[in-house]
């Protein structure tokens, strides 16, 4: 492990100087500690479920030293402090997020682990801090982070901007990486719950259960750091840590045919009690019509409120259980919601107003083709799209073949951003903003050429392909529904994550599909014959210049014979024969 | 003599303007025998379309041509087409000029053929195949040949000035050209009829006259590339790529394989054993064929498109340019036919089994290898074959054709 | 070190005795001013004849014969500076394990740092809700400790507060006390699960150091820990050796049951700061062994230690340096010698020179009595001879012995020798033959 250096604090921003560690508690859900667990019902019958932990820690983790921690865990504050973090955000992911289908996400992640991280303007050696948080990141989180290199780092310039407080974004600060390969298992969910407060001993935390989450459609665990005004008049700076759980259960194919679901269904556990220590724990379950007729679903038990917003430019209904009013669990001892539908009826499949694929186009394992479709299908409205691609050094990307075509014209992005790869050094980085006109369809091709590695580069399973990371398409999404800026402050878990410009739109991060590439492989089991025969062939040239060379004509003189004479000599020896 | 030349043009440029506007152009384009890493025409214009971006071409691993080459299509971009018929037509013809005077070395014995010498070569050249097929796929090697093309054509003309200014260009280009300073001094010292001795005055002030030429006219081709991009990346970018070998992507060659399959742990050391071979045998050479400036190019030639860390078949057709220049060593040759089936063979198979093994998949690379390793021992075995005639009819040449032995019976010639 | 031996005149007490004399002495590090007052000074109270000060003094009794007297001295400076026993315990970890007593204790390690984490653990969120003032704690009375140990390794201390954290013994429940017992033979498995969530040395290169609060859940309290012989520890605390030291922390029960939960406690952290410093002390082996009556030893203070404690520490790690260093030079040297074509980068030559030299002069500077200076250059050769022995380029070469690298030399360079052995062979064989013809000749 890496040694910490004492950091000197940082003017991140002009605070007032009495900005002492200590504990405040916010209204809202500005409490200390918030849970909360959103279930939304999707429209192919799936149930997603999505929970958010919120720990708000009122010290500045950059001021000072500061060194005694209540509710914020250790291990990630000594690395915020020490690493000169300045936002952090984690998500370590299993499956995809089918955005066609399932609508939009509350916070998608791409397929595998993601990291993404601004650093101190105070940091000068950002590269270094990257790789040795990476590290400890992995021995954290018991994940493969530690394979995050050049190779698979990038710098955005317009992707990823801070989400927390900033006074300014200088894109030097920021390290991006997607390890797509990365398989997300209980050993990565067990360090995740202990940065719980409660643990998975109380509170919506008990839900969590490794056997039930993982044998799932969807399973994405994400840690989000950053710093955030500790009151509306922002003179103090707090730290937020976040931590999310999506889950998308599969209960329509796997349930006979039944939306219906139910707490202990899902987990195979039921609510019990709170964390003594959360000042906030509620769930949500998502009851908006979804038709025009009403009434097409039923909960029980009956909820304490319902709260009715728009998220995302649709407007929600939502039935609120809150877990810290004394009613809920006079009752019964425990609460198990549970959802019926009224009627067995097919929902109608809104179709998000967002959302993409991408494939990869071309046989053999000489080029290929990467097609990304970028749909747009609001009525009226266009709008821009930041798209960032990653691709890695092995896949050669050649940019002259870029196209765009919206609705068979081509599509000039009004920036472009191209960092081409370096063999065994650093990746291809395309960033475009791409304007998206009303109802249509973007089609982005680029070509590429397949390399030929090593065969020490090679993964054990080389024929199972290279995957290449997601690419993120981040918009700011026109609104159909008009929102309400309280909104914001009312409404359930992530909302608050993301900045929202004014009523009239929302932010959405998208990720399209990894891609599987397969790439041409040598033999690898002939490494020392293909020395031994390459060689020989150099030598065969060496010998025969070297005879050439050295060698002079000379007339053949009578020779006392070879071998063959020799030999034949001994025969006619003994056969009585004269010799030659 | 001079119709059938605008003949044998002509009918060159009819074939290549046709293969241009096939579809068949797109196919030879992609074929890694034709196009390698740093000289794909695709590679160039990605090159431009970054300098469009504002992004140094230098910056990524896919381009590596010289500054000079890519400011040269980006102003000529539009006309690309045009200049490479335009480079090939003039390489044609300066091929063909060049024959005129290595001839007239070997006049003593072979007569009125000599004649037609210049009409093969350019017969040779334009309608090889390779060279064909290297035009046809745009690779800037065309550009490479056609420089030393030049070259010795100046150097065969006598002229130092232009032969080193040539010799400098080639160099910038793609290095190994380097080991033709070697046959080039040899030649021109022997037009100056200036002795080779090492204590002699008059070949040392020649030797770094010359020399002192060709540094100067690269020191001034590499500032010249420094100032139009105003940076040195492009010394890793193209002279790194070249003599490190980064890029494993199938060619003709011995690298590629070789170093896809070594232990990391040896690959600087046989990188660097590998690339000596280029430059190995110059002087054993140029010692052995002092006399004979011409030959020694020719298998200089034929050596550096052998071992160079990325050859294609344009390097292939340009030594093979020479070889009507040596149809008088025919009857010393001992395989000719044999080798000849051989790489006809396997020019034919590398398409074969490159499709099988990246289309059908019915093949794996040890298939494509072997083809390449029996490519290149068809070479080497072709090119010693060039040198033993040569030396064989040099020792008829001094002691008469019709030897025999001290018993009177005919005798038979050895290397001892 | 200096031995000083004078005769002071005043009738005083020792302890302002002790404090007078400081401005006199000799202060640099392990030096040592014995005083030896007549037999009949009123200095030292009835029944002790030597008391040792907070500083680097000794106040001795004179009386007996002079060599009843010289024994004394040397059983004092012993106690002062280092005995064998202490300098064995330092080299414990090399000392084969017969030759140590059983009870040779474990001390911390020496080490350029020490991380100190403080944990309060409150398994039962639901029913206490525990604050602990430990900022100010350590403040009053950690930092003091640690300012002075600050010449031995750097300390950097934080705390946590730990939810749900439980032992991982059920206690027993004793009947007659009406409270639980956690006996001594199952404290070894009381650590474990606890350590999954202490969080430590993720991030950190030097050895930690624990010192948990434990507030027992209310279903199981009062907790109380039992030594070997049954009997109640006053301290209710352990501790585990280079590892750190967990105290179990009751809360008294309300007076009405009807007290609403959760039960507010507000920890009292001088009892509790008293027992982590005396654990600190133990973990470093300070501890103050039996000593005979008549040798009286002043409290070290609001400091935690006294001046002369701090030197037997140097002279401890200052050894132990000096052992690792050579044990780490020497398994260097032996991997060389085992890997003949090892590459040794000129770095790592330099630190391996600067290992020696400084090993070197620690040694000297030890001898002559400079403490601190020998401590200095242990510590330097240290730094040094690992920085050498971790260097990756010397684990990269491994793979390879030397037949293997042959059979990849071999494809290329047997074929390229054999012409030119042939070549040599025929020129061998005609200079002869030119050799026999002019013999022929004759």
């Amino acid at each position: 492990g890496p040694s910490l250096p004492a950091l000197p604090c940082c003017g991140c921003r002009s605070l007032s100087p009495g900005a002492v560690p200590g504990w405040h508690l916010l209204e809202g859900c500005g409490g200390t500690r918030c849970g909360e667990l959103l279930l939304s019902p999707l429209p192919t019958g799936d149930v997603a479920a999505t929970f958010q932990f919120r720990t708000r820690w009122d010290a500045d983790l950059q001021r000072g030293a500061v060194s005694h921690y209540r509710l914020f865990p250790k291990a990630l504050g000594r690395l915020v402090a020490a690493l000169g973090v300045r936002e952090l955000h984690l998500a370590l992911t299993q499956g995809f997020w089918r955005t066609r289908y399932w609508g939009q996400p509350p916070l998608q992640a791409p397929a595998g682990a993601e990291l993404w991280v601004w650093f101190q303007p105070t940091v000068t050696d950002v590269d270094k801090a990257w790789k040795e948080l990476s590290n400890i990141l992995s021995g954290i989180f018991c994940a493969s982070l530690n394979f995050i290199d050049s190779t698979n780092t990038v710098i955005p310039t317009a992707s990823f901007k801070p989400l927390g407080l900033t006074n300014g974004t200088d894109h030097h600060l920021l390290r991006y990486a997607v390890l797509p390969r990365e398989v997300v298992c209980t050993e990565n969910l067990t360090p995740w719950k202990k940065l719980l407060p409660c643990g998975s001993k109380a509170g919506l935390a008990v839900l969590l259960k490794a056997e039930r989450l993982f044998h799932s459609s969807y399973h994405s665990q994400a840690v989000h750091i950053r710093p955030v005004c500790r009151d509306a008049s922002c003179l103090a700076v707090s730290w937020e840590l976040r931590q999310t759980l999506t889950v998308v259960f599969d209960f329509f194919s796997s349930g006979q045919g039944k939306k219906d679901w139910s707490l202990f269904k899902m987990f195979s556990r039921t609510l019990t009690d709170t964390c003594p220590l959360a000042s906030q724990s509620k769930v949500y379950v998502d009851i908006s019509p979804k038709n025009k007729e009403k009434e097409l679903l039923e909960v029980s038990p009956p909820p304490t409120s319902v709260h009715e917003a728009v998220v995302q430019g649709e407007k929600k209904t939502y039935a609120v259980y809150d877990l810290l009013s004394p009613s809920l669990f006079n009752t019964s001892r425990s609460l198990n919601v549970q959802l019926k539908w009224k009627r067995p009826q097919d929902m109608e499949m809104p179709i998000p107003i967002l959302h993409a694929q991408r494939y990869v186009a071309g046989y053999g394992l000489q080029t290929g083709e990467i097609c990304t479709l970028i749909y747009n299908t609001h009525p009226y409205r266009a709008f821009p799209v930041i798209l960032l691609e990653t691709v890695p050094w092995y896949l050669r990307l050649y940019v002259h073949t870029l196209t765009i075509i919206t609705k068979g014209k081509e599509n000039k992005p009004s920036y472009i951003h191209y960092q081409p790869a370096q063999d065994r050094r650093r990746p291809h980085l395309l960033e475009m903003l791409i304007q998206l006109p009303a109802n249509s369809v973007t089609k982005i091709t680029i070509q590429f050429e397949r390399a030929l590695l090593k065969w020490t580069e090679y993964p054990p399973d080389p024929n199972h392909g290279f995957y290449v990371g997601s690419s993120v398409l981040s918009a700011l999404v026109p609104s159909v529904t008009a929102m309400k800026d309280m909104d914001v402050e009312q409404s359930p878990l992530f909302t608050s994550l993301f900045p929202s410009s004014d009523g009239s739109s929302y932010f959405v991060r998208l990720y399209t599909e990894p891609l599987l590439v397969n790439l041409p492989t040598p033999d690898f089991s002939m490494p020392y014959n293909v020395i031994c025969l390459t060689c020989t062939v150099v030598a065969v040239c060496y010998g025969s210049f070297y005879n050439l060379l050295t060698r002079t004509f000379h007339v053949e003189e009578p020779s006392r014979g070879g071998l063959a004479k020799r030999l034949a000599n001994v025969i006619r020896k003994f056969r009585g024969v004269p010799l030659l | 003599m001079a119709a059938p030349l605008v003949l044998v043009v002509l009918a060159a440029v009819t074939v290549r303007a046709a293969l241009y506007r096939s579809s068949v152009a797109a196919f030879i384009a992609e074929r890694v025998e034709v196009a390698s890493p740093l000289n794909a025409w695709k590679r160039v214009v990605e090159g431009l379309a970054l300098l469009d971006l504002g992004v140094s071409p230098y910056s990524g691993a896919i381009f590596h041509e010289t500054p000079l080459i890519i400011y040269l299509f980006h102003f000529l971009i539009e006309y690309a087409e045009l200049v490479f018929m335009v480079s090939f037509k003039k390489q044609k013809l300066l091929i063909e000029l060049d024959k005129y005077a290595p001839d007239v070395a070997e006049l003593i014995q072979t007569p009125m053929e000599m004649h037609y010498i210049p009409l093969k070569v350019a017969l040779f050249y334009l309608l090889n195949p390779y060279t064909v097929m290297s035009c046809v796929a745009k690779s800037t090697c065309a550009i490479n040949n056609s420089v030393i093309a030049f070259f010795i054509l100046a150097t065969i003309k006598g002229s130092a000035f232009l032969s080193a200014v040539f010799l400098a260009l080639a160099t910038y280009q793609s290095l190994y050209p380097l080991t033709l300073f070697a046959p080039a001094l040899l030649y021109l010292l022997q037009r100056q009829f200036i002795p080779i001795k090492l204590k002699s005055k008059s070949f040392w002030l020649y030797t770094m006259q010359y020399a002192s030429l060709y540094l100067c006219s690269l020191v001034v081709i590499i500032c010249l590339s420094f100032f139009l991009l105003n940076s040195w990346d492009f010394i890793p970018s193209v002279y790194g790529f070249i003599l490190s070998v980064p890029d494993l992507t199938p060619n003709i060659g011995l690298f590629w394989y070789f170093f896809a399959e070594m232990f990391e742990h040896f690959s600087l050391f046989f990188i660097c054993v590998f690339q000596i071979n280029v430059f190995f045998y110059t002087i054993p050479l140029a010692i052995k064929l002092k006399e004979h400036p011409v030959f020694f190019m020719f298998v200089q030639l034929a050596i550096i498109s052998i071992f160079k860390s990325y050859p294609t078949v344009g390097d292939v057709a340009l030594y093979m340019a020479f070889l009507p220049v040596w149809s008088h060593l025919y009857r010393f040759l001992r395989n000719i036919f044999i080798l000849s089936c051989v790489l006809i063979f396997c020019s034919f198979l590398f398409p074969v089994l490159w499709h099988l093994w990246i289309y059908a998949g019915s093949a794996n690379s040890n298939f494509y290898y072997a083809i390449t390793l029996t490519f290149n021992i068809g070479q080497i075995l072709l090119i010693s074959d060039y040198f033993y005639a040569f030396l064989r009819r040099e020792y008829y040449l001094t002691h008469g054709l019709h030897l025999t032995r001290q018993d009177g019976t005919e005798a038979m010639l050895v290397l001892k | 070190m200096g031995f000083g031996v004078k005769f002071p005149l005043l009738p005083l007490c020792s302890p302002e005795a002790d404090t007078a004399l400081h401005r006199l002495q000799d202060t640099t590090l392990g030096s040592l001013t014995m005083y030896v007052v007549p037999e009949t000074s009123s200095l030292l109270p009835q029944g002790t004849n030597v008391y040792v000060g907070k500083h680097r003094s000794a106040l001795l009794r004179a009386g007996g014969s002079l060599a009843a007297l010289q024994a004394r001295l040397r059983q004092v400076t012993q106690l002062m500076s280092f005995t064998a026993s202490s300098i064995a315990a330092a080299l414990s970890d090399r000392v084969p394990d017969g030759q140590l007593g059983p009870d040779a204790r474990r001390y911390l390690k020496s080490s350029l740092g020490y991380e100190i984490t403080f944990s309060l653990l409150n398994p039962d969120p639901k029913s206490h809700a525990v604050d602990w003032d430990i900022e100010g704690a350590v403040n009053r009375y950690v930092k003091p400790v640690l300012d002075k140990l600050s010449l031995v390794a750097n300390f950097s201390v934080d705390s946590q507060i730990l939810y749900y954290a439980v032992l991982g013994v059920t206690p027993r429940y004793d009947k007659e006390s009406s409270s639980f017992l956690l006996s001594a033979h199952s404290l070894p498995h009381v650590i474990n699960p606890v350590e999954a969530r202490l969080g430590s040395s993720a991030a950190s290169l030097y050895p930690v150091l624990n010192f948990l609060l434990y507030v027992p859940e209310r279903s199981h309290s009062p907790l109380y820990i039992q030594d070997k012989d049954g009997a109640p520890v006053s301290t209710n605390a352990f501790h585990s050796p280079r590892w750190g030291g967990i105290m179990v922390y009751n809360v008294e029960a309300p007076a009405s049951p009807q007290a609403s939960l959760p039960l507010h406690v507000d920890v009292d952290m001088a009892r509790v700061m008293e027992v982590f410093l005396a654990q600190l002390r133990l973990l470093f082996g300070l501890s103050r062994e039996e000593l005979p009556p008549e040798i009286l030893l002043e409290r070290p203070g609001n400091e935690g230690l006294a001046d002369w404690e701090l030197d037997h520490l140097l002279w401890a790690h200052t050894v132990e340096n000096i052992a690792t260093v050579s044990t780490t030079l020497t398994s260097l040297a032996q991997l060389l010698d085992k890997i003949g074509n090892i590459v040794i980068k000129d770095d790592i030559a330099s630190e391996v020179y600067r290992a020696v030299a400084a090993v070197q002069s620690a040694v000297a500077k030890l001898a002559q009595g400079h403490l601190h200076a020998a401590f200095q250059a242990s510590k330097e050769a240290v730094t040094s001879s690992e920085k050498a022995f971790f260097d990756p380029s010397l684990l990269h070469l491994l793979y390879f012995p030397d037949d293997q690298k042959f059979a990849i030399y071999i494809p290329l360079f047997l074929p390229m020798a054999v012409p030119i052995l042939l070549s040599l062979a025929k020129i061998v064989r005609e200079t002869r033959q030119h050799k026999k013809e002019p013999t022929k000749m004759d």
